[in-house]
């Protein structure tokens, strides 16, 4: 089960043929917010509809799920839940320096469903009584504290400690907020103690243990618990939705990067796995390297409540590039604010899907943008390490009408270099996936390769620039069994698909002009290797990396219009 | 049924009995009781706006040591203070003191040093419609229950108004511009089509109006409309929408009374919906609005999304297969009776109930 801001989806797995498989989902709106502001409801909702379809009882008569599974096939075994509905709860970030342990508890805040409202460090150049106000004034849910390495700081740790404290001690009793310690391992009895009668502080495991060192991930988990607990107050059932999952309910995000990195120890180790999460109101990007995991929650960006954050980082221009046809800027933004207003709305007209896809785009590149920093450090391009496969969830991408749409996206979006698997997770199962590993370590790869995922195909894409026309690469592909082999020369400018059926194999063979680098050793490299089939086969993107649209408006609107029949994403 | 789709319920009711929360921004104190009756001028709280708090280094000022300080302290903890008393000392020959720099109270020591709390001056709260307070929790929040029209929006610019409500322009549609604004209108709460042009907003605020209602905002004059100091509520949304038929009808044959609006910010997770409320007599005990109304034949609904946005119409019936769309978007879809149109295949999720 995971509960959305928008949807709740209820997913049913068994064991077909000594494997786990989806079997069905259902889905129904999420009551989290208005006008219920309890989960149950569209709990009981989705798991309706799995009934419906499946035609198997799943709730007695108490409505309460049978588990485990009856002798007449009723019920199930497990359940595991996540959840990414709710509101974030309001963060005051206090730490020591700037660039070291005030950034990890940046980075932490920003792997999580937090709303960081306030950072206080050891250089803020404010009055202690000023601060003091400011943590007041906050109104915070949730004070994060950090700072000092394990053994090192502790004087200013206290000192930061001790205004914390006074300013905690303003607060109404049943306003305080949570308190959670994360800095110097050495100085957690002392937190504690100092606290001892004004509140109740969590210690959790040192997040920069050293200068050099950062621990996230232990710190995380025991913050998921916190803001589970912190919703809990605020949205009724998720104290339900906990009991049915018997403690194993997971953060949607966590179960995510969860997957994202399983995936990354099981496929090539010289490539990392980039997942992309896009949600209403949040956009969730996960990039994990042979088996670290950087994930990043975008509570600012989102295709629903959060959709005006993207005028944070990107302009009315930036979102009108992508359209294959003029539009007033003055109807972009209208639309881009009335989807904060209605986000479950859809868009039946031609315009406006082309408009939401637009926005997409332009979320998936702001939140890259502030993601990558966290494993491209100084990185100097501006085009992103090798990824094997990308896989690309929530609710607006599954609801593309075409495969070709959602890939012309994705590429647009992300601009992959080289030879990637664009896979397409159109029922939201990533999540729940993610959450049943913990107690069926299999279910990830037997799921994955089961076909409840969509691989929309193989994509390759040259990094390099040259002339419009001019031959970018020459290609072949020999589908294993001996079907119909097909090769050709791809010019610059274009995306070329060559059918591939999805669960075929075939040889691809890439030889690539001077000047463009398909990841074989370098620009002008030849190569070959075995590739999967999918939706649209193997997706040729020659357009160059990184991809530079014409000034031009109306070339533009014409060359936007024809990668989108080019990928059969029109009729 | 479409039981797996609970749409949102946007409530247009001619009369009904409303229920208004007042929270206050910070910890106050209710000033009105239970069931006690209450005009929209009557005050209904007082908020101690948040505290000013300064360090006063004792041991420094009176040259003293850190530890000697609390011997010198001349205030309990937590007691009133008066600006100029004195709070420390006399030390020493010259009989050094520290005195308080404003009304308020030294709450606590710390390192040789006092933290003092100035007070501010509280600030009052009005009940905004004529009612009942139903409950209170005597600090936090007071709720008040009032008959009448109500009218919810979809964004409101985060401020609150009362006024007799007046009508502007040619009809729902109609564009606002400054030549219908005169000094006729003043301390009005306006009723007009829509607006996309910053020029009547200012003059809005020349005139003093109460407030203003709208049908929809182009969404570049958001930024605007946040900086005016008069409620703006939207009951469409951004863009140039007209107010649906049902909302204008019950607004504009409500003209010439008083209206209340409270344009809430929209938060996610907020409790509190935009609203109008047109507070008229009641002779019989009438039920609250419905929270949840299922999609159902016969229900009114409301279309949130083009090619038929605003516009307001009735289920014939549920489509018990997905409808393939202009988009290319499959959905499960409602055959809507739409007034003015006729029957339309419309996504469940695009449909609101008009309650």
């Amino acid at each position: 089960m995971d509960v959305g801001s928008v949807n709740t989806r209820a997913s049913l797995f068994d064991v077909v043929d000594g494997r786990y498989r989806m079997v069905a989902t259902g889905r129904a709106s999420s009551t989290a917010g208005s006008p219920l502001f309890d989960v149950r409801e569209g709990m009981h909702m989705a798991v309706e509809e799995l009934n419906v379809v499946t035609g198997r009882p799943l709730l007695d008569e108490a409505d309460s799920l049978i588990i485990p599974t009856t002798s007449e096939g009723a019920g199930i075994d497990a359940f595991v839940a996540t959840a990414s509905a709710g509101p974030r709860p309001r963060t005051v970030l206090v730490g020591l320096m700037p660039g070291v342990s005030m950034e990890s508890a940046r980075r932490l805040a920003g792997s999580t469903y937090l709303n960081v409202v306030e950072e206080i460090g050891l250089l803020d150049r404010r009055r202690e009584e000023d601060q003091i106000d400011v943590l007041v004034a906050s109104q915070p849910d949730l004070i994060l504290m950090v700072g000092g390495t394990d053994g090192g700081a502790s004087a200013s740790v206290l000192r930061m400690i001790e205004t914390v404290g006074l300013a905690v001690g303003l607060l109404a009793t049943a306003q305080r907020p949570t308190l959670v310690f994360a800095g110097n391992r050495a100085l957690g009895a002392a937190v504690s103690e100092y606290f001892q009668d004004r509140a109740t502080v969590t210690i959790v495991p040192n997040i920069r243990p050293g200068l050099e060192v950062e621990e996230l991930e232990p710190a995380r988990l025991k913050l998921s618990e916190i803001i589970r607990q912190l919703r809990a107050g605020k949205i009724s059932g998720f104290e339900d939705l906990a009991a049915w999952s018997g403690g194993t309910m997971m953060l949607t995000a966590d179960a995510f990067g969860r997957v994202v990195r399983y995936l990354s120890q099981v496929y090539d180790p010289d490539k990392g796995v980039l997942g992309i999460d896009v949600g209403a109101s949040h956009v969730t990007v996960a990039a994990a390297f042979d088996g670290n995991l950087n994930l990043r929650v975008n509570s600012d960006l989102g295709l629903g409540s959060s959709m005006p954050g993207l005028m944070r980082y990107a302009s009315i221009e930036d979102i009108t590039r992508w359209l294959p046809g003029d539009q007033p800027a003055g109807r972009v933004r209208d639309y881009l604010y009335n989807k904060a207003l209605y986000p479950g709305s859809i868009p039946t007209e031609l315009e406006d899907l082309h408009i939401e896809y637009a926005l997409v785009r332009e979320l998936i590149r702001a939140a890259i943008a502030l993601a990558r920093g966290d494993w491209q450090k100084g990185a100097t391009t501006t085009l992103l390490p090798a990824f094997e496969p990308i896989i690309a969830s929530g609710g607006a991408i599954a609801r593309a009408p075409r495969p070709g749409y959602a890939a012309l996206t994705l590429l647009d979006a992300i601009q992959p270099k080289g030879v990637t698997t664009l896979v397409l997770d159109p029922h939201n199962l990533i999540p729940a996936v993610g959450a049943a590993a913990g107690l069926l370590p299999m279910i990830t790869v037997q799921v994955l390769e089961s076909g409840s995922f969509v691989s929309l195909g193989t994509a390759v894409s040259p990094a390099g620039h040259g002339r419009p026309g001019r031959p970018v690469l020459r290609v072949r592909v020999e589908p294993e069994g001996g079907g119909e082999m097909s090769e050709g020369v791809v010019r610059f400018g274009q995306v070329a698909l060559l059918p591939l059926r999805q669960g075929e194999h075939a040889r691809l063979t890439v030889r690539p002009e001077s000047g463009f680098d398909v990841g074989f050793g370098g620009p002008g490299k030849a190569g070959a290797l075995r590739v999967a089939g999918g939706a649209l086969g193997v997706i040729i993107d020659a357009r160059g990396r990184p991809l530079e649209l014409s000034k031009d408006p109306v070339e533009r609107q014409e060359l936007n219009l024809k990668w989108l029949k080019d990928v059969g994403a029109l009729k | 049924m479409a039981g797996n789709q609970l749409p949102a319920i946007r409530h247009v009711l001619p009369l009904t009995t409303v229920r208004l929360e007042r929270k206050l921004p910070s910890p106050g104190n209710v000033t009105v009781r239970v069931r006690e009756k209450v005009q929209p001028a009557d005050v209904v709280a007082e908020v101690q706006p948040p505290a000013k708090h300064y360090f006063l280094d004792l041991a420094a000022g009176l040259g003293i040591p850190e530890a000697a300080v609390a011997r010198y302290l001349r205030v309990e903890p937590g007691a009133p203070v008066e600006m100029g008393q004195v709070i420390a000392g006399p030390v020493g020959i010259a009989r050094r003191t520290m005195r308080a720099p404003a009304n308020g109270k030294v709450l606590t020591l710390s390192r040789g040093r006092a933290l003092f709390e100035a007070l501010e001056e509280p600030y009052q709260i009005h009940a905004g419609v004529p009612g009942v307070v139903v409950a209170s929790d005597g600090t936090t929040a007071l709720t008040i229950e009032t008959t009448g029209a109500l009218v919810e929006g979809t964004w409101g610019n985060g401020r609150r108004g009362w006024g007799v409500m007046r009508v502007i322009g040619e009809g729902a549609s109609d564009r606002l511009h400054t030549t219908q604004l005169d000094v006729n209108l003043r301390g009005a709460v306006l009723l007009a089509g829509v607006c996309d042009n910053a020029a009547p907003l200012h003059q809005a605020t020349e005139l003093a109006v109460r407030g203003l209602i709208l049908g929809s905002l182009t969404a570049e004059l958001i930024p605007i409309a946040l900086r005016m100091g008069y409620p703006i509520l939207l009951t469409e949304g951004f863009g140039t929408a007209p107010m649906n038929r049902v909302t204008y009808d019950l607004l504009n044959s409500n003209a010439g009374r008083e209206a209340s609006l409270e344009a809430t910010l929209l938060e996610p997770y907020s409790r509190q919906l935009p609203e109008v409320i047109i507070p008229l007599p009641a002779t019989s005990r009438l039920s609250s609005p419905e929270r949840a109304i299922q999609l159902a034949p016969g229900v009114r609904v409301r279309c949130m999304r083009a090619p038929h946005i605003g516009t307001v119409g009735t289920i014939r019936h549920l489509i018990p297969k997905a409808e393939g769309f202009p988009s290319g978007i499959l959905a499960r879809s409602a055959l809507v009776e739409l007034e003015g149109t006729g029957p339309v295949s419309i996504p469940l999720s695009n449909l609101e109930v008009l309650g």
